[in-house]
């Protein structure tokens, strides 16, 4: 009786690990959440804000940065082919928004995660 | 702990006795530096070896009992009070958890206390998450499934080894 | 117990990675080939890195300035200046790289094709207005695209139609991230990542492991993370460069057959020993059927992961062991 009980037991415990490494890897696989989003002109560090409270930021007249929620996204731009606009939010480790021809790159960062997303 | 008639004083006597004990685990466990390891949130949760062969010996109202005292009375002498919301959550998701598994019957506490560990790291993250609005918690809850399990197994073990020793026989209800 | 508690932090330590002891440096200039380049290495200080940053940033300046197709620079002859006059002496790099994209164009089956300048042009000009082309506007062009118009011998190259122009856009970022990674070898820079838009190379390791490179999906987030140390990684995307009109997107890829951009494929990422071969590979790959493009990337030993026009992910048997 005892035996079948240890052989559950055994069984409930492998189920939990496989479910955490699982879980982990998955986890890996999408990138980490990241912490704070890094924003360059030109490649100079312009400003770096946090990612879990809602803020606007002004880039230089070039674009304007939102945050929120985890994410960060271009609202608007003043260059003509609008991509990092239309650009979907990023808010990975690693991830980021380019807008080339003001030279304003707005890339995520954090703890981990992934050291460069393409 | 046969399953005698205990009078009123006696099961009062004893109800103290462990909720003492677990106490003093607690206090023990509070002297590890398991800080040291860098991973926050991450203890052996001895004062559960208590919990659980109380549960078994004696009964779920009074195990629960005992484990409300014991972090009532460990977040009064060395608690913040965020710290007992952490511990209220996790430690009712995991008692939630080793009820319904022993319930079942079909695990001994090895296996109910192992889930037990692991229940009560996510209830602990999951408040946490709350609390602080931090997604980027969501990273360590592999790893603190994983430290729970383990520490939970072991905490299992022990009280297998006590209840065998008690003469309390766990098939279950 | 001992030993469960070991497993316990051993676990612990693997899902958590470890604290670095050197710090992370990270650099980005938005000026060569017109597209963002990442740099991050691990140094024991910010001088010794922005020594390397700076010659980094040096070298890939002289690379761009060699295969820039747009502007000419002084006591410089290069891509611009052979498409203008075309004949002349040119660098080493620009005759290194034109033999090896002849061959390429072989080896795409087409699909590469380094003559297709004029084409390119129209279509550059496309992204500039937001307007695509008329196709009786690219058809005349295609006429001017012959890959055997253009000579090596020496250092000189010569095309012999006079309406070829060249462009080196599907080679030139992941030939220069290769070079400009053997030159921060030459300078003592061991471990670190570099990325010439999108073209990744990763050299040694960082604290704690081999480098995460994440793998954007097409419709935003990350898709995937390959772990790498000494390849090179490389994606062919529709959404790094496009714009729509009329609610189509013609991104920046063009097939030199149909002269369109090629649609097979959302996104096609490569991982291989060599950049300059993980750029090539990725275009054609981008422009080829799954079938052609295996058997493409096996030759040159290189894996790859697809994402089809409807959002299927298909990967080579190996891709999946850099996922973990």
């Amino acid at each position: 009786m005892k035996n079948k009980l240890l052989k559950n037991d055994f069984a409930l415990i492998a189920a939990i690990f496989v479910i955490a490494l699982a879980a982990a890897v998955f986890g890996r696989a999408i990138g980490r959440a990241g912490d704070t989003v890094e924003v360059r002109v030109k490649g100079e560090v312009y400003a770096i804000l946090p990612l879990d409270k809602p803020a606007e930021l002004d880039i230089g007249g070039l674009c304007v940065l939102k945050t929120e929620n985890g994410e960060a996204w271009i609202e608007s731009a003043v260059c003509k082919n609008q991509i990092c606009v239309k650009h979907r939010s990023v808010s990975r480790v690693g991830e980021a928004i380019v807008c080339l021809p003001s030279g304003v790159t707005v890339k995520i960062t954090g703890e981990g995660g992934a050291d460069i997303v393409i | 702990m046969k399953k005698e008639k205990t009078s009123a004083a006696e099961k009062i006597a004893l109800l103290g006795l462990l909720t003492a004990l677990c106490f003093g685990l607690s206090y023990i466990e509070f002297l590890i530096p398991f800080s040291a390891l860098g991973i926050p949130g991450i203890k052996l949760g001895l004062a559960n070896i208590c919990v659980t062969a109380a549960l078994y010996a004696i009964g779920t109202k009074e195990a629960a009992a005992i484990n409300l005292i014991r972090i009532i009375l460990s977040w009064l002498i060395f608690g913040s009070f965020t710290g007992l919301i952490y511990s209220l959550a996790g430690s009712a998701l995991s008692f939630a958890g080793s009820v319904a598994l022993k319930k079942s019957a079909r695990f001994s506490p090895i296996g109910v206390s192992a889930a037990a560990g692991a229940l009560h790291n996510i209830g602990q993250l999951a408040a946490a998450m709350i609390l602080t609005d931090a997604s980027a918690l969501m990273y360590y809850i592999p790893v603190l499934i994983i430290c729970g399990l383990f520490a939970g197994a072991i905490n299992g073990f022990i009280v297998s080894a006590i209840l065998s020793r008690v003469g309390v026989n766990y098939k279950g209800e | 117990m001992r030993r469960l508690l070991a497993a316990m932090a051993a676990s612990a330590v693997l899902l958590c990675g470890c604290s670095p002891a050197p710090k992370k440096y990270s650099a980005v200039y938005t000026d060569v080939f017109d597209t963002a380049t990442e740099f991050a290495a691990y140094c024991d200080s910010r001088e010794e890195f922005d020594l390397y940053a700076e010659a980094l940033h040096d070298e890939l300046l002289r690379l761009h300035k060699i295969f820039d197709i747009y502007d000419e620079y002084d006591g410089l002859f290069n891509a611009a200046s052979l498409n203008k006059t075309k004949s002349g002496g040119c660098p080493s790099e620009l005759i290194e790289l034109t033999k090896s994209a002849v061959d390429w164009y072989d080896l795409s089956g087409g699909k590469l094709n380094i003559a297709l300048g004029s084409v390119l042009s129209l279509w550059h000009d496309s992204r500039e207005s937001g307007i695509p082309p008329a196709m009786e506007d690219l058809k005349p062009l295609a006429e001017h695209c012959d890959i055997d118009d253009i000579s090596v011998e020496g250092d000189i190259i010569s095309i012999k139609d006079p309406q070829l122009s060249l462009d080196f856009g599907a080679l030139a970022k992941g030939y220069a991230a290769e070079k400009a990674a053997e030159l921060l070898e030459s300078v003592g820079c061991a471990d670190f990542v570099l990325s010439v838009g999108g073209n990744v190379v990763a050299r040694g390791e960082k604290p704690g492991g081999s480098w995460e490179i994440g793998i954007s999906s097409p419709d935003g987030g990350i898709l995937t993370t390959v772990k790498v140390s000494d390849e090179a990684v490389v994606t062919s995307g529709d959404y790094q460069r496009y714009f729509e009109y009329e609610g189509v997107r013609y991104h920046h890829i063009i097939d030199p057959q149909t002269l369109m951009p090629a649609n097979l494929w959302r996104s096609v990422t490569v991982i291989c020993k060599s950049s300059a071969d993980a750029d090539a590979l990725s275009t054609a790959l981008f422009c080829l059927d799954e079938q052609s493009g295996r058997i493409l990337a096996e030759n040159f030993g290189a894996e790859a992961l697809w994402v089809s026009s409807k959002g299927e992910v298909i990967r080579t048997e190996g891709f999946e062991d850099y996922e973990k």
